[in-house]
């Protein structure tokens, strides 16, 4: 007889649990314990449940996922070192297969501290107790396995008024070698009172063998007056699942920025949710998410305007071939006293297939009069006439095909403060278009 | 501050149709079990399939549970203490004309301002009136059947049209599709059947009123409408109820269907009791409406202007099944006081071509909750398909709640699908405006709400479009401190 998912669960729980950092640490191994009872409690989401009712949720839970405590896969260093010279950062965090490999870059820096979760926890865990005891509140089955499992990640700490100019690159590789394997990593990022900083964050895979999972869960704290721009992208496996959380918490004026690129996976899906604690904060979320085959991509995005004079901005496209699926799922909501909200939101998807699908729900929750609100939605194709203009004026159809797509997902990569990173992620998206030589020269 | 008193008058604004007619009701015990359903059928001696559907969906109805989905709160509803049938009391059969219907019910019409002789004279319009639940007049009959248009009571269509309710009913809102559908195909009392031959263009708009009079008596009423090839028709509802401290039931099903090159227009207001300003009684208004724009080219059209009920929860849909049909919804919803509105529309595009638009406006004042849910679904095989929806709220006051769930799925990618939602409040900059151009407070605000709604207001048919607008100017009316 097969085993429920959380007699699985449980039974991996006993097998790896003294392999995982934080057993000698009472509340910590009390939080990995309440974590797991809380899924054995809910199970996974039903598929019927309002948050995956477009997602067929069975390919993840079909599967009983196993934890592995070994590093395994051979690991080419020059490639690792290659791949991370791609962005020129301060410094750079790599983990394989979800644990700690090195750091590169600038290792002495006063102006932050960052280091693998699994060293902090074993060494001085009470430096970030109230940050896991706050996240006990978990929400989905998912996150409770996270904290269940988590085995690594990282901690970033910027230090109060520190301007760090170059971005802070975070790279996850994946070099899985067996089936079914669960990487639960968990990040954390606090940035300092009037600190400024750039985050990126990668996540891709090198020779791995389908079906692994990367279930991550970040949470993202802004003092007063924190600046903070933080970029994403997925670029794994095509065969790959891959689950992310970010739980934002945003004080008194501070500004954070962030950019997501869905590009890999078999399934993915990015759950952001983004809380205002302290007035006159601004929060913008960009996101543009490519899907092809039967690839599907997630987008949920959870506002929360609790106080008054906040911004939010938020700005998601999709583009969709063959029978790519997409979901975006964007959630604003205006509390009772957040007065002088400004809340805006929209979701653009571009099918280029007949078979694509998008599924897009825009909603907007408010409980205060004094409020501009607004958010919009479109789907469609390339338009036919922009496309004669082109063609009429000796293009290719195949390049001013790939040149319209290029022009609809452009103005996300335009909101990219950091240029060497706007560029970066400019060389990646023409890459992956076809006609993208042409492309190339046309918009250099 | 001056504006907070105008906000206070709306809240505090009574509901003006409120009074109780004194007429001895037929009416089955309260209690809802198969013996009351056979009771009911009974009572309006039905043949015998009729009794056999109702009581497929009664045991269907059985095994369902009420959805909480929704974005109201109310407390649970014991449907064992409705009564399911309450008919006013008339010697013999239905009146032939106005001289037999009971003088109290006129009085009662006269009241409300919908004095049938005047609307006969005056407006042309036949009128169907439902008082309670069963059919106490109908006018402009013989007119409609020269052209040979069936305008009548459900129950008149059960016993003279048979066929046709056979094999139409259910087949748009079948008897599982919903829980407060499940019931009311259960125990429906009456409602309207309008049935359009082949080529007729209606020659009136047709319009019924339903009032919801006895106390506890749950109304559900159901109205069937069928628009044969090249018709048209236009049909209005309207609705205004007594005082009451208990909360009601009301839910009704609206089936209907478009044949090719068809058009159905349905325009309804509603304005039944919303409560006290406490939140105390008020109607629950929890219907299901939908269309079926089955032929090529058919047009069904939805348009309503809701500002009563202390619930309402409803989705007036259209399934685009026929190529190049059309699918409209067009609606101005109002909460005050502690009104909770959930509403909008589903539109299901199947057909080739098929178009729909929805524009939505919510208006939120008090502790009111306006809820705009709507379903836009692109099937696969709808090439070339176009949706345009747009929700706005306007809210006024701090303590009311605007709200937008819009559900967009696209399987074509030959489709186009816009939505816009935006919310604001009336302007300090634009009441300073009027007022400084010698407008009062409150004409500004009635001016600023009617150019909010006027989109709406222009699809309304003329005689809907004035009660409308005077319906919000009421409900402003007071509004100056």
């Amino acid at each position: 007889m097969k085993t429920t998912p959380t007699e699985h669960y449980h039974q991996q729980f006993t097998v790896v649990r003294s392999e995982l950092p934080g057993l000698s640490t009472p509340w910590f191994d009390q939080l990995r314990k309440d974590a797991l009872n809380r899924f054995s409690e809910k199970g996974f989401p039903q598929r019927k449940a309002e948050d995956w009712k477009y997602t067929n949720l069975s390919v993840l839970t079909d599967h009983n996922y196993v934890t592995k405590t070994d590093q395994i896969g051979k690991i080419n260093d020059g490639e690792i070192n290659s791949i991370a010279g791609e962005i020129d950062a301060e410094i750079s965090l790599v983990l394989i297969n979800g644990r700690f490999s090195k750091l590169l870059g600038n290792l002495t820096s006063e102006n932050f501290r960052l280091e693998n979760l699994a060293t902090l926890v074993s060494r001085e865990p009470e430096t970030i107790r109230e940050y896991l005891a706050e996240s006990a509140e978990t929400l989905t089955a998912f996150e409770s396995l996270n904290t269940a499992f988590m085995a690594d990640g990282v901690y970033l700490h910027v230090n109060r008024d520190a301007k760090i100019s170059k971005p802070i690159q975070i790279l996850h590789v994946t070099t899985s070698q067996d089936d079914h394997v669960h990487y639960n990593t968990r990040n954390l990022f606090i940035f300092g009172e009037n600190s400024e900083v750039r985050i990126i964050e990668r996540f891709l895979s090198l020779d791995s063998i389908p079906g692994y999972l990367n279930n991550t869960v970040s949470q993202v704290i802004l003092k007063d007056g924190a600046k903070a721009e933080y970029i994403k992208l997925q670029d794994e496996d095509p065969q790959s699942f891959h689950l992310s959380v970010h739980r934002v918490h945003l004080n008194r004026d501070s500004r954070f920025s962030a950019h997501s690129f869905s590009l890999g996976g078999l399934l993915s899906r990015n759950d952001v949710r983004v809380d205002f604690l302290g007035e006159n904060a601004s929060c913008n979320l960009n996101g543009l998410f490519l899907v092809d085959g039967e690839r599907q991509a997630d987008n949920y995005t959870t506002t929360e305007h609790r106080v008054p004079r906040c911004q939010s901005s938020e700005q998601y496209k999709g583009i969709l071939n063959d029978q790519g699926k997409g979901v975006f799922r964007g959630k604003i909501k205006v509390h009772q006293d957040a007065q002088k909200s400004d809340a805006r939101l929209n979701n653009s998807n571009l099918l280029l297939s007949e078979k694509a699908e998008v599924d897009t729900m825009p909603q907007l929750e408010i409980y205060a009069d004094d409020v501009k609100c607004s958010h919009g939605s479109g789907s469609g194709q390339l338009d036919t006439e922009q496309l004669f203009y082109l063609t009429s004026r000796g293009i290719d159809h195949a390049v001013a095909h790939a040149l319209l797509v290029f022009g609809f997902a452009s103005s996300v990569l335009e909101r990219i403060e950091s240029e060497s990173l706007k560029g970066f992620f400019k060389n990646l998206l023409i890459s992956r278009l076809s006609a993208n030589r042409e492309i190339k020269e046309l918009v250099q | 501050m001056e504006s907070q008193e105008h906000l206070d008058s709306i809240v505090d604004r009574e509901y003006q149709h409120g009074f109780v007619t004194e007429i001895e009701s037929d009416t089955i015990p309260p209690g809802l079990n198969e013996d009351t359903i056979r009771a009911i059928s009974a009572k309006k001696n039905e043949p015998e399939f009729m009794l056999e559907w109702r009581l497929k969906a009664y045991r269907n109805w059985l095994k369902m549970i009420e959805p909480k989905w929704s974005n109201v709160k109310y407390p649970p509803i014991d449907l064992q203490e409705i009564t399911y049938y309450s008919a006013p009391k008339t010697a013999g059969d239905a009146p032939k004309s106005l001289d037999e219907v009971d003088p109290l019910l006129l009085d009662t019409y006269n009241r409300l301002g919908i004095p049938l002789e005047e609307q006969k004279m005056l407006a042309g319009i036949a009128v169907d009136a439902v008082f309670d639940s069963v059919s106490v007049a109908t006018t402009f009959k013989e007119k409609l059947s020269e052209y040979g248009v069936i305008f009548c009571s459900f129950s008149e269509a059960v016993k003279n049209h048979p066929d046709l309710v056979k094999k139409y009913l259910g087949t748009v809102v079948p008897y599982g599709d919903n829980y407060f559908a499940g019931l009311n195909s259960a125990v429906f009392s009456d409602g309207s059947f309008v049935y359009v031959p082949k080529g007729v263009r209606c020659p009136m708009e047709l319009s019924s009123y339903f009032r919801i009079n006895s106390s506890k008596t749950g109304q559900f009423e159901r109205t069937l409408i069928i628009a044969e090839e090249g018709s048209y028709v236009s049909y209005l509802e309207g609705c205004t109820a007594p005082m009451r401290d208990e909360n009601q039931l009301h839910a009704a099903v609206v089936e209907l269907i478009a044949m090719d090159n068809a058009e159905i227009k349905y325009s309804t207001i509603q304005n039944w009791y919303p409560g006290d300003k406490n939140g105390k009684g008020g109607i629950y208004n929890f219907v299901t409406k939908r269309g079926k724009a089955a032929g090529k080219n058919s047009k069904i059209s939805w348009t309503q202007v809701e500002t009563g009920s202390a619930i309402t929860w409803k989705y007036p849909s259209v399934i685009l099944k026929g190529d190049n049909s059309i699918g409209e919804f067009y609606s101005v919803a109002l909460t005050a006081n502690h009104q909770q509105a959930d509403t909008g529309t589903k539109m299901i595009h199947l057909g080739r071509n098929t178009k729909s638009t929805i524009i939505s406006k919510g208006i939120s004042a008090g502790k009111g909750q306006n809820t705009y849910r709507g379903l836009v679904r692109i099937g696969n095989k709808a090439e070339g398909a176009r949706n345009y929806s747009q929700c706005d709220s306007l809210l006024m006051g701090d303590r009311c709640g605007a709200h937008t769930f819009p559900y967009i799925e696209v399987k074509n990618n030959n489709a186009k699908v816009e939505h816009e939602a935006s919310t604001s409040r009336i302007g300090e900059d634009q009441l300073f405006f009027c007022k400084q151009r010698g407008l009062s407070e409150e004409e500004a605000i009635s001016l600023i709400v009617n150019g909010f709604c006027k989109e709406i207001f222009n699809v309304l048919p003329m005689e809907f479009a004035v009660e409308a607008q005077k319906l919000l100017d009421i409900s402003l009316e007071d509004s100056v401190g």
